[in-house]
């Protein structure tokens, strides 16, 4: 039996050692900490634990997968100008070059361990994800279900891309599913805090705007993420020594009005 | 003699390059599409493939192989120009607007990041360990290269040796490792590659310090930027760091700061051009042009070895 706190220990040392990769001794004095997203570990752990890989092949994937991530998340802190003070100059040179090198770290740790398939594989998704970027930041979507799957490739590619590559498909689609869902609920949380949102200026470029379309736009991500979770849990059901990622999903959607109902629906 | 004269018996292989390099980046996103090929076509040397080929010319040659790391390091070149000039705030590049002049930050990081990803998957399809190690080592390097770059600006306590070890990491080491996967990748032996990763690290420290004196020698028309812009930029480079040798400049240059306008260099400019700190930078680059000249004598002759002497002559000779 898989203990919950087993698991919590376990992607609190992967995170540990991916601090431990990123440690640099100028860069964090001038930009702030990335943040390593657990719940992407706790996917890749889930899909990966099961399979007879070795331990070490099993880390190695985690780390490499997440120095990816978090290398596009430091250029996505990139502004698109550079209208700015000198200090915040600095920084934002100085993030551009913190992507690179945490790039270069995915690309190193798994050299090192000579694992060029997967090096293929994370290359390829990372290609990819900056593709569906351009689409999204372009405005460039015109049916819901395409901008969706945008986001979904945005958030999951590099996931889905580990899952194709060890042959679990059934993780490729949750993986999309749960980081869609995951985003979803942040995009609903920025919207209602009037905070910019790249997927809330394509979706009202999408739909007929009232005034009501605040409304509107609540009913949208309402919609999703509800459907979104059925098909999530259904999937979860079958999979055993999941509890960890199941508490995770609910605390993504406890703090929404309409949770009651989400739990309901499932029984 | 004309640099692309010395290796004209390569132009079928670099034309054939040229194609490559277009396919790599072709994208079914019309904007990723169109900035990639804006950048392609704003041409470049292509030295770091004319290194892979013949570096490659010392083992078993077969340009469908050796193409692959040819056009992956230009890409990884061409992704670094994209980012750099994101992080110079250049509109310009070879006379051209750069991608985030032309569209924005946004879109040349996106730009730079799928060019790289693309460079690096092409480079999977050499199967050899070797050569990811030392290419994932060296971007790694090249990354920390800018990072202290952007440390070191406008420190003027910084040594002869945090300038080497920058500008090994900044310029040396990507032609080092051109030279070396091209021979690598073509089966050569340990010590051929060697030799050739010591040759390019030479000829790159050289080129680097030719670039920084000419910085300072150089007219604006040649450069394509006015003269002491790296000084203006807070680089300290090794005509400025001998220079400080002398008291006098030494208090002047104190003074050089991000507010500096360009007008106030110009006594500092002139002084670093009519004292002997040009001359010793160039005695120092000539130093490792000749490092580079004697790791040449170690391998077998043909014309790839001719070919690597004169261009690491015309590297040593070039005015701009």
């Amino acid at each position: 039996m898989v203990l919950v706190e087993d698991v919590q220990i376990h992607i609190s040392n992967l995170k540990e050692k991916i601090q431990e990769k990123i440690q640099h001794n100028y860069l964090f004095h001038h930009i702030p900490y990335p943040i390593i997203d657990e719940d992407k570990i706790l996917i890749l752990h889930s899909l990966l634990e099961p399979l007879s890989l070795t331990k070490e092949k099993k880390e190695q994937y985690i780390l490499s997968t997440m120095l990816a991530q978090i290398a596009l998340d430091t250029h996505e802190e990139v502004h698109s100008h550079n209208d700015m003070d000198e200090k915040q100059f600095k920084a934002q040179q100085l993030t551009v070059l913190a992507g690179d090198f945490f790039s270069g770290l995915y690309f190193q740790l798994l050299a090192n361990a000579e694992d060029i398939p997967m090096i293929r594989t994370l290359a390829h998704s990372i290609k990819e994800i900056n593709e569906y970027k351009i689409t999204l930041y372009q405005n460039g979507i015109s049916k819901m279900d395409d901008l969706l799957d945008c986001i979904r490739n945005i958030e999951s590619s590099l996931i889905q891309g580990v899952s194709d590559y060890v042959d679990e498909a059934i993780w490729s689609d949750l993986s999309g599913n749960i980081l869609l869902l995951k985003r979803l609920v942040n995009e609903r949380e920025l919207f209602i805090q009037k905070k910019p949102s790249l997927l809330v200026d394509n979706i009202k470029k999408l739909i007929e705007l009232d005034k009501s379309y605040k409304e509107e736009i609540i009913n949208i991500f309402d919609e999703y993420i509800a459907k979104l979770w059925k098909m999530i849990h259904s999937v979860l059901a079958g999979i055993p020594h999941t509890n960890f990622l199941k508490e995770r999903l609910a605390s993504f959607v406890n703090e929404l009005p309409f949770s009651t109902n989400l739990y309901a629906e499932e029984g | 003699m004309k640099l692309n004269l010395m290796y004209s018996f390569l132009n079928t292989d670099l034309q054939l390059i040229e194609k490559e390099l277009e396919q790599a980046i072709q994208s079914d996103k019309q904007l990723l599409q169109e900035a990639s090929l804006h950048l392609l076509q704003a041409g470049g040397k292509r030295i770091r493939p004319i290194f892979v080929l013949l570096a490659a010319k010392f083992g078993d040659y077969n340009v469908n192989k050796i193409k692959h790391v040819a056009v992956a390091l230009e890409l990884i070149h061409m992704a670094s120009l994209v980012h750099d000039d994101v992080i110079d705030d250049a509109e310009l590049r070879r006379g051209k607007p750069t991608i985030k002049a032309k569209w924005d930050n946004k879109i040349a990081m996106y730009t730079g990041d799928y060019i790289f990803a693309r460079a690096i998957e092409l480079m999977t399809k050499i199967e050899h360990p070797d050569a990811h190690r030392i290419l994932s080592n060296t971007l790694v390097e090249l990354t920390k290269g800018e990072i202290e770059q952007i440390k070191d600006k406008f420190d003027f306590d910084q040594d002869l040796r945090t300038y080497l070890r920058r500008i090994k990491r900044k310029t040396a080491i990507l032609i080092a490792a051109s030279c070396q996967l091209g021979s690598i990748a073509s089966g050569a032996s340990k010590e051929v590659s060697h030799s050739l990763y010591l040759f390019g690290y030479y000829v790159g420290m050289s080129f680097q310090i030719t670039d920084d004196i000419l910085d300072f020698t150089a007219t604006e028309e040649q450069l394509g930027k006015p003269a002491g812009s790296d000084l203006l930029q807070g680089n300290i480079t090794l005509p400025v760091l001998y220079a400080m040798k002398d008291t006098n400049f030494k208090d002047k240059v104190l003074n050089v700061n991000e507010n500096t306008h360009r007008d106030e260099l110009q006594e500092l400019i002139q002084y670093i051009k009519q004292s002997e700190s040009i001359d010793r930078s160039i005695a120092l680059s000539d130093h490792y042009l000749n490092k580079a000249f004697k790791e040449l004598e170690k391998l077998p002759n043909n014309v790839a070895k001719r070919t690597l002497n004169n261009i690491a002559k015309f590297i040593g000779k070039r005015k701009y």
